[in-house]
């Protein structure tokens, strides 16, 4: 990569994103469209060499870029993998990204992965693992990572504290960012029966630098999070209720099943700079109100 | 009270054995028992793995079928644990278990048109290899040639086989038009190169392949001559050494004396150190 690398232009004026998967490397790079930034799958990218990093070095000359990991189980009693970091930080390195995450999540025990997004007991003993994890995380990579709260379809008994506390938590004590999932709160809280209001009223907002939105289907007796359609109605009315909350906010369509065209993926987050767009109109009209008050 | 380890462990040992849903500590049912619920992750957890394999394997799953394709890579996760948070290492001894797998009965060739794949798929991600200097090569004293030690390129592979995997490969690709039918007798033995970042496949000569092994293996240049006219008297060394240099194979190399060096070198750091 020669020159200056494309940073993202403002925080005042966030934009929607989208996630980049391999059907889309070489339309990306072809057509350029116009879209705020990307973010890719960090795992997908660990080889040594080849032609998914020479892809990827081709979009970070043209967009900002988010890299998205759903493979450091920082939520595991095994703790994290020490090789699994130094590939991490060497793409870091090599590619200078806006942002890094993962997933309030475990995936790992006794060795064994399951390369899934599992649930957490939410108790003091896991949250103190999870803050140690993510801890670790960052002094290795030297900066700060986001944590996405996930979809989950079951609940432990041991659990005693509120995942929304227990995420607000590992925030306050590691100094993490959060990324707001705003389909998974919806999709947990038909699951579970809690009130997703209370979830964003009780996520500090000063924490969150990223929002999440994808589609989710349901298998019945579930909502399963699947990434494989449109954001559903009542997860765009809860985005909107979030970015009330945390203001506007860089966020980023997701699909990754039955991967649509990239027309399909850039009108969903057009729509949702849409979105952005109106809050923001919305929140200067009531500035005068609120200088009144 | 369940430590984390024993909630996590538990809920392993569920997903892959439903039988063992029932020690897995502590989920509420809430309206749906706790089996159905990690039955959804099991679900989930399978198809990702399925679909990873798929990813590798495509000319496996051709050749079997989807239906027995899923059967297999069910069968493979719960007796090969994932090592890696990088689903897409799960499957570098799906080669193995194929070999060992009743199928493998009725499709002896299968688990080498795994391991052929698997070899595409490693090739395909690794580094770009040092570009080896021609004017160091003929900087080398023609006296002293025989005692080079070459290195292949990272991203070059051999694989051998008693059936024709590559002809057995390419009829299974998407664009493959034509006749199906391959006949099933005569081995073959590959070299799976990078082109840039195109994966090929071609066939080597037994004497190709002697003597491309021994390097890889650290065996000077002359050693390595001498086991491949072994096996083939006219073999030709100057063809070799063209061929295999145009195509980037031979990546770079040293002479012992610089080898012996280097260790000399190390020798004496490690007794400075101390």
């Amino acid at each position: 990569m020669d020159g200056p690398l494309p940073v993202e232009p403002q925080q005042l004026n966030p934009r929607a994103g989208i996630g980049l998967r391999p059907p889309h490397y070489r339309e990306i790079i072809d057509t350029h469209p116009d879209v705020g930034w990307l973010e890719v799958h960090s795992e997908n990218f660990f080889g040594r060499g080849g032609h998914p990093l020479y892809f990827l070095e081709r979009v970070r000359e043209l967009y900002p870029l988010s890299l998205h990991g759903v493979g450091l189980s920082l939520g595991s009693a095994d703790g994290v993998s020490h090789a699994h970091l130094v590939r991490l930080k060497a793409l870091a390195t090599r590619f200078e990204p806006m942002l890094m995450s993962d997933h309030l999540c475990w995936g790992a025990i006794g060795g064994r992965h399951l390369n899934d997004l599992l649930p957490l007991p939410y108790t003091e003993e896991a949250l103190d693992v999870v803050c140690a994890n993510v801890g670790l995380v960052q002094d290795f990579l030297g900066r700060q990572i986001l944590v996405e709260n996930v979809s989950s379809y079951l609940e432990y008994f041991d659990s005693s504290i509120p995942e929304w506390d227990f995420l607000a938590e590992v925030a306050r004590r590691t100094g993490c960012g959060i990324l707001l999932d705003v389909n998974n709160i919806y999709v947990s809280a038909v699951n579970h029966g809690f009130d997703a209001l209370r979830y964003l009223d009780a996520i500090p907002a000063s924490s969150v630098q990223e929002i999440h939105l994808a589609g989710h289907d349901s298998n019945g007796l579930c909502l399963i999070d699947t990434h494989g359609k449109r954001v559903a109605g009542p997860v765009w009315n809860l985005y909107g209720e979030a970015l009330t909350r945390v203001g506007a906010m860089r966020t980023l369509i997701e699909w990754d099943s039955d991967v649509p065209s990239l027309a399909t993926l850039l009108d969903e987050a057009h729509r949702a700079d849409d979105v952005l767009e109106q809050w923001r109109t919305d929140t200067e009209r009531s500035v005068p109100h609120a200088l009144a008050a | 009270m369940h430590s984390l380890r024993e909630i996590q462990a538990g809920f392993a040992a569920a997903l892959f054995n439903p039988a063992a849903s029932r020690d897995a500590p502590g989920i509420r049912a809430a309206g749906i028992s706790p089996a159905v619920r990690l039955g959804f992750y099991r679900t989930n957890v399978l198809e990702n793995y399925r679909k990873a394999l798929s990813v590798t394997y495509p000319a496996v799953q051709k050749l079997i079928g989807a239906g027995l394709f899923g059967a297999l890579a069910e069968d493979y996760t719960r007796r090969y644990p994932s090592r890696s948070g990088d689903v897409g290492a799960h499957g570098a001894h799906f080669a193995e278990f194929i070999s060992r797998h009743p199928v493998a009965r009725q499709l002896p060739y299968l688990a080498d048109v795994a391991r052929l794949e698997w070899c595409l798929e490693e090739s395909f991600n690794e580094a770009e290899p040092v570009l080896l200097s021609m004017q160091r090569l003929a900087g080398v004293p023609p006296e002293r040639c025989g005692e080079l030690r070459f290195m292949l390129a990272p991203s070059s592979r051999l694989v051998s086989s008693r059936y024709p995997i590559d002809r057995i490969w390419e009829i299974c690709q998407p664009d493959h038009a034509g006749d199906e039918r391959i006949e099933l007798h005569g081995g073959v033995d590959l070299l799976v190169r990078r082109e840039g970042f195109a994966v090929t496949t071609e066939r080597l000569s037994a004497a190709e392949l002697a003597m491309l092994t021994a390097l890889s293996s650290g065996y000077r240049f002359a050693e390595a001559f001498d086991y491949a006219r072994s096996l083939h008297a006219a073999f030709d060394p100057a063809d070799f050494l063209q061929r295999h240099l145009a195509n980037g194979v031979l990546a770079d190399f040293a002479l012992p004396a610089e080898t012996s060096f280097a260790e000399g070198s190390r020798i004496d750091g490690r007794f400075n150190a101390a």
